[in-house]
């Protein structure tokens, strides 16, 4: 009798179960979905977390405009901790269960180049707002990014000391991962062709604190310029050790250090610092940046970071393409991205070319009365 | 030289600040517990909540702060550790519940404050005193002395007062301290205030020297640890030069070798004590017992 009762019970319980996953996949029409991966916990939160708030409110206008065609659009977020591994199984997991057709790579081309070789398999779309090593280019015929590359960006710091600063000596301050490694031979390149000599090469370790043993070094080297490829929060330290320790050295900064948030961080130690940017300025009084400035702060209370801009741009860009695109399968997907027409978004115009990529300018920004200028 | 061997100091005193409350708990509860690195982190943000969000004056905020990280800590201690030592469980139990806590604390923190760095910082950025050509700041110098004298002061208590007796002797036997008399659990509560109290100083401290951040606990517990095991596990001078050892080494190994190999160097300082003296600087040989 208990065992009936009990087989009863589950049964139920089952059956329950369908019901409520069946009228929850039904709000109205069937929604298009699309996957999300990016770094939502962890050490290198704050970077996914910056792109996933532009996404969202890009989805928010995309769905308030009618959707794609009438169908809602939906994000299925996915955490990888920046860490390609974890990137890799969320990839799996949202071509094999959720069957998505596009997947977005918020930040880390080491996540990204660890991914596309499962996206290519699999016929999905693998697109990126933010990532710019320069290897993604050749990734694949099905991996996208709505950003520069990072050689691009190595000759624009290059450029920037040698002719904003009129120095021919340089030193470096980097990031010893994927992003900084790649960048700070892109710059050794450029600035060695133009006749710069690299006085000194540091490194520093993500989430460091203490760079008092690498701004010694950089002061022993007669460095007087330097390129300071890395993200904003260990940039902000630097920038306020260095000031401590009374070094009159100028640094050039690359876009991962571009954030408003620097500002906050390193007080009246930011004035004079310089920055790339591919196309985000928050200061500017362009019409449509306005609008999603106010909307990001109202939201979120704070300024919008570049990274912010970049996902919102970029979910703009997916879903026009989502529109014009013959089907929904990657294949028709991916056709559709390479026959758009340039897009005018907030951080500058975009259009792929063959290889998947944007050409949009790195410009220098740098930081007067406590914003990120022109 | 003389810059990198102040930054080696002040690199120091950070280490040992943390390491003191570490050691103590561990050579007290013999159990090395890793959710000290989010008692840390709890320190910084109750003294970002006081006196950054709150106002509260700087003297008044340290105060809460110490008290609050003190009680966090005592509360793990009650409703964590205690609990599972009662039903027997072994030290390896212990420690697999602090990694848990570690997370847990941190990720809770991360919640409410978001993942990004923070400032308590108001002022605006000055340069360091100069001293013989090397340059030092307000903070620095404060970090210097307060780890000094809490250094001194807990090998004080431990050598000389009554708790330090009955510490050592909770430390050296738990069972024949019972026997006697002693109230193990009390004493064990107490080296958990003690230790988390400490943490909240070398917090806050800290976060004027930098900034704050959901995961700043994590590495400074990993350095803590080693400087722990490098002074000598249950020595609490042992620990302050563990401490200033692995900070020199740092910023010395930094200034000679390359900054590359920065982070790699405190635990080939490890390694090598592990392999070459495993009961650190101080520390004791370990005791063979024969029944």
């Amino acid at each position: 009798m208990l065992k009936k009762c009990r087989r009863l019970f589950s049964n139920l319980a089952i059956g329950l179960l369908l019901l409520l996953t069946m009228t929850c996949r039904e709000p109205g029409a069937e929604s298009v979905d699309i996957g999300w991966i990016g770094a939502l916990t962890g050490q290198n939160a704050a970077y996914g977390s910056m792109v996933r708030r532009g996404t969202e409110l890009a989805v928010e206008e995309v769905n308030a405009a009618g959707g794609i065609n009438g169908r809602p659009l939906r994000i299925l977020y996915e955490d990888d901790q920046l860490l390609p591994q974890r990137g890799v199984s969320a990839l799996r997991k949202l071509i094999s269960v959720d069957r998505v057709p596009l997947v977005i790579q918020s930040v880390g081309s080491t996540v990204m180049l660890a991914e596309a070789p499962i996206a290519e398999e699999n016929q999905v779309v693998l697109i990126s707002p933010t990532c710019t090593h320069d290897q993604i280019t050749y990734a694949g015929e099905y991996i996208f990014r709505v950003a520069p590359r990072d050689s691009d960006q190595g000759k624009v710091i290059a450029e920037a000391i040698l002719e904003r600063l009129s120095l021919n000596t340089a030193g470096i301050l980097y990031i010893n991962n994927a992003y900084g490694a790649g960048l700070k031979d892109h710059f050794i390149t450029s600035f060695s062709a133009h006749g710069g000599e690299v006085l000194t090469e540091e490194a520093f370790a993500e989430g460091q604190t203490d760079f008092r043993a690498q701004l010694q070094r950089i002061k022993e080297s007669g460095a007087v310029a330097i390129a300071l490829l890395g993200y904003y929060e260990e940039a902000a330290r630097i920038l306020r050790q260095t000031r401590e320790l009374g070094l009159a050295v100028r640094f050039i900064g690359s876009d991962g250090t571009s954030n408003p948030e620097l500002i906050d961080l390193a007080g009246d130690a930011a004035e004079g610092y310089m920055a790339t940017s591919f196309g985000w300025d928050y200061a500017s009084d362009d019409e449509q940046t306005v609008a999603f400035v106010t909307k990001y702060q109202e939201r979120f209370g704070v300024l919008p970071p570049a990274f912010a801009a970049y996902g919102y741009d970029g979910l703009h860009i997916i879903a026009t393409a989502l529109r014009q695109a013959a089907g929904l399968s990657g294949p028709e997907i991916k056709n559709a991205l390479l026959a758009l027409e340039p897009y005018q978004g907030i951080t500058g115009e975009a259009q792929f070319d063959e290889l998947g990529d944007v050409h949009k300018p790195f410009e220098i920004f740098v930081v007067r009365d406590g914003v990120f200028r022109h | 030289m003389l810059q990198t061997f102040v930054n080696g100091i002040v690199a120091g005193s950070v280490h040992a600040l943390v390491a003191l409350g570490f050691s103590i708990i561990y050579s007290t509860a013999r159990f090395f517990h890793f959710a000290h690195g989010a008692v840390f982190t709890a320190g910084a943000y109750f003294f970002f909540v006081s006196y950054s969000i709150c106002k509260i004056p700087a003297p008044l905020a340290v105060a809460i702060s110490v008290a609050a990280t003190s009680g966090l800590g005592l509360a793990m201690n009650r409703w964590i550790y205690r609990p599972i030592r009662r039903s027997g469980g072994s030290p390896l139990v212990l420690l697999i519940a602090a990694l848990g806590l570690l997370i847990a604390v941190q990720n809770l923190i991360t919640l409410i404050f978001g993942h990004h760095a923070r400032s308590v910082r108001s002022t605006s950025v000055t340069e360091g005193v100069n001293i013989l050509g090397a340059r030092i700041t307000g903070v620095q110098i404060s970090i210097v002395i307060v780890s000094l004298l809490l250094v001194s002061l807990t090998a004080f208590v431990f050598r000389h007062s009554r708790l330090g007796r009955d510490i050592r002797a909770v430390a050296e036997d738990p069972e024949l301290t019972v026997i006697i008399g002693l109230r193990t659990e009390r004493i064990i509560a107490i080296v958990f205030a003690l230790g988390s109290g400490t943490a909240a100083v070398g917090a806050i401290l800290v976060s004027f020297d930098t900034d704050i951040h959901p995961l700043m606990g994590f590495n400074a517990l990993l350095y803590a640890t080693v400087a722990v095991i490098v002074g000598g596990v249950g020595t609490v001078w042992g620990v302050y030069l563990g401490g200033l050892l692995l900070g020199m080494a740092q910023h010395f190994g930094a200034w000679q070798i390359s900054t590359k190999w920065q982070p790699a160097i405190a635990f080939l300082i490890l390694i090598i004590f592990l392999l070459v003296r495993p009961q650190g600087f101080f520390g004791q040989p370990p005791k063979k017992i024969t029944v």
